[in-house]
């Protein structure tokens, strides 16, 4: 492991260290006595400071993943393997600013004004500091790395849904959010400790290594199990999930939008990512059993939380409980596919299952923000957020009944929206797998998402509305829901490039220059960018 | 002369505690009580592991010896007293609100 760093790895951590540069000076300038009145007049100053620093950010993600502007990716893990700069992390990262862009731009032009003037500055930067420790979570390969990515999620997710300090929900929300997740990290750190008392190490790449040579241990059970605790609550896994639907409905709306998909984004790359490199050094008899068992374990786990969603949401009435029950079935169906990386029976290509689960995430993150993009502006117009305020939303504005209809039918899997292609892809690598009882549980949950998700279409169909008044929406909502709109048809009616990006870029750096078990000798020299180019090229034929 | 077993049969009792409170405790303060003597298991667990197990290891390799455990539980401490401030802030929040920090009386939100 080196032990210096070159600039150059540096620069490999581009797109986090431009939202730092924006959350210090978030934090900083408004206090400065010349700078003070403009940061006092309006939010426009700062909201522009984010978005431009989460367009710098996009930006050198884009760059170091086309290996462009001089800036290319290391062939090893960077920060002395603390964290690793890949092709999957990079894409992950990406997902995750562009929304966080969007939940910004959502926000500027809804919900902004009940954010007090003074509060701008702490707002935003504890959006972007969640925003930086998702996209840690997707890098992490050291389980220090990944305790502190988790909570440098959390914390500041905890602040958000109790930010709107006057009313008695958000209070509850952040309460019932802030007590569970301490508890659930609380669980994982004594089962790392194991797991460390164990094997002596905290690398995610040397954990494997020992366990595909000695087998199931204690420490191993515990370390996974602990993790399972910490990861399964950022993704509401059933049976930690009931902060879920409290938090969604307690939180602001776009706050709301960026837990539902930027959070879970990441946890569930980290996820797949402990799952790959436990599946990916299984090759010796001793950890085939207990591997097939924690993968088994795991899609049990996805197949009950998808379940539970499913069936819990038939019963809300509030738009954003519906929403919060949907996002805890689609946060299942991802878990059942991660499931797949240890337990699969044939002799199986991990990036397929990455490259579906990409496709999956983009296709996601355009349905949700979407279908809260168009629940924000209804919700605001009538300042409730029963389902009921949704009807004769035709006759008020038929682009928003639209809209939403695109977005709730992607959302249950359409043919000819991007939903439908995302769970064709799970149930394709579930059954390439030898894994039919998950493709039969993929195929009953979306029959049951079925009725629900036609419920707020029905209302907004059929039912007579309660004021005649047309909805009247901002430019740059219109934008968004247009943005939203157009990704869940270019994915639903044309696949193909989405698909081809998310093949390319699935790989995982550790499968391309890390030897097997005690052939550290033999490491390939070469140039590292030409071979990793080499590597995308095959992954995309 | 007192080893590694003792060190982890007092963590697994800091654990069994933790758990205890925090499945009795109705206060929030009470369950955010709970989860530090979980959190101090884990520290007392690494820090025991780090130098029972795995430091003179590292030196019978010829290397440094090793402290990941040891940075970890600092990494932990640290964070423990983030999490506090935060949850000391929300719980504060609450108060203004219900009056009380009863997690029973939190029942706005459910179904």
């Amino acid at each position: 492991m080196p032990v210096g760093m070159s600039w150059s790895e540096v620069l490999t951590l581009l797109p986090e260290l431009c939202l730092l540069v924006a959350i210090c000076v978030a934090l900083i300038a408004p206090v400065l006595p010349p700078l003070r009145a403009m940061f006092r007049a309006s939010h426009a100053p700062l909201t522009a400071l984010a978005i431009i620093a989460l367009l710098a950010a996009i930006i050198s993600a884009v760059a170091l993943l086309t290996g462009s502007a001089g800036l290319t990716l290391p062939d090893h893990s960077v920060l002395g393997g603390m964290v690793v700069v890949d092709h999957f992390a990079l894409s992950v990262k990406i997902i995750i600013y562009i929304f966080t862009l969007l939940v910004i731009v959502l926000w500027s032009s809804v919900t902004r004004s009940q954010v007090r003037l003074t509060d701008g500055p702490d707002y935003l930067s504890l959006v972007l500091s969640g925003a930086l420790g998702m996209s840690l979570m997707a890098s992490a390969t050291n389980f220090l790395m990944v305790f502190l990515a988790i909570e440098a999620a959390s914390f500041p997710s905890y602040a958000l849904a109790g930010f709107n300090k006057q009313t008695y929900r958000s209070s509850e929300a952040s309460l019932k959010y802030v007590l569970i997740g301490a508890v659930a990290s609380a669980l994982m750190l004594y089962g790392l400790s194991m797991l460390y008392g164990y094997y002596g190490t905290l690398d995610l790449v040397a954990v494997a290594q020992r366990v595909a040579a000695e087998g199931m241990s204690v420490g191993l059970l515990m370390g996974v199990f602990g993790l399972l605790i910490g990861i399964g609550f950022k993704l509401s896994a059933v049976p930690i999930h009931f902060w879920c639907p409290d938090v969604f409905e307690g939180a602001s709306i776009e706050i709301t939008t960026f837990l539902s998909v930027a959070s879970k984004a990441g946890a569930i790359a980290l996820l797949v990512r402990i799952m790959m490199t436990l599946g990916h050094f299984s090759s010796g008899e001793h950890a085939r059993q207990i591997l097939l068992g924690i993968g088994t374990f795991v899609g049990l786990v996805g197949v009950v939380t998808a379940t539970w969603g499913n069936l819990a949401a038939y019963f809300q009435t509030n738009v954003k409980r519906l929403l919060a029950y949907s996002s805890i079935a689609h946060a299942g169906y991802m878990i059942m596919l991660a499931g797949l990386l240890t337990a699969s029976m044939n002799n199986m290509q991990p990036t397929e299952v990455a490259y579906a689960l990409l496709f999956y995430l983009i296709v996601y993150a355009f349905m949700n923000l979407g279908a809260f993009a168009v629940a924000s502006v209804v919700a605001k117009e009538s300042s409730s957020e029963s389902l009921d305020e949704f009807a004769g939303l035709g006759q008020r504005n038929i682009f928003l009944a639209v809209a939403m209809g695109c977005f709730l039918l992607s959302l249950f899997g359409m043919p000819l929206t991007g939903g439908f292609w995302g769970k064709v892809r799970f149930g394709f690598q579930m059954w390439n797998e030898g894994m039919w009882w998950l493709v039969v549980a993929l195929i009953i949950n979306t029959v049951f998402s079925l009725y629900f998700y036609l419920k707020p279409i029905i209302i907004m169909v059929w039912k007579q509305p309660t004021s005649s008044r047309v909805l009247s929406v901002a430019p740059a909502m219109y934008g968004v829901i247009g943005i939203a709109l157009l990704g869940v048809f270019a994915t639903g009616i044309l696949p193909d490039p989405a698909t081809a990006w998310a093949k390319n870029n699935s790989r995982m750096v550790f499968m391309m220059d890390l030897p097997p078990v005690d052939a550290q000798a033999t490491l390939p020299s070469g140039d590292p960018v030409i071979a990793s180019k080499e590597n995308v090229a095959e992954a995309g034929q | 002369m007192i080893g590694l077993g003792h060190f982890l049969t007092l963590s697994a009792i800091l654990f069994g505690c933790g758990v205890a409170t925090i499945l009795t405790k109705r206060n929030a303060i009470g369950i955010l009580m709970g989860v530090e003597l979980i959190l101090n298991a884990a520290n007392v667990n690494l820090v025991a592991f780090n130098r029972f197990s795995w430091a003179g290891e590292a030196v019978a390799h010829g290397a440094a010896p090793a402290v990941d455990g040891l940075m970890f539980a600092m990494f932990i401490i640290v964070l423990a007293a983030a999490e506090a401030a935060i949850a000391l802030a929300i719980f504060l929040n609450f108060y203004n609100h219900f009056s009380t920090i009863d997690i029973e009386r939190a029942r706005m939100l459910s179904g």
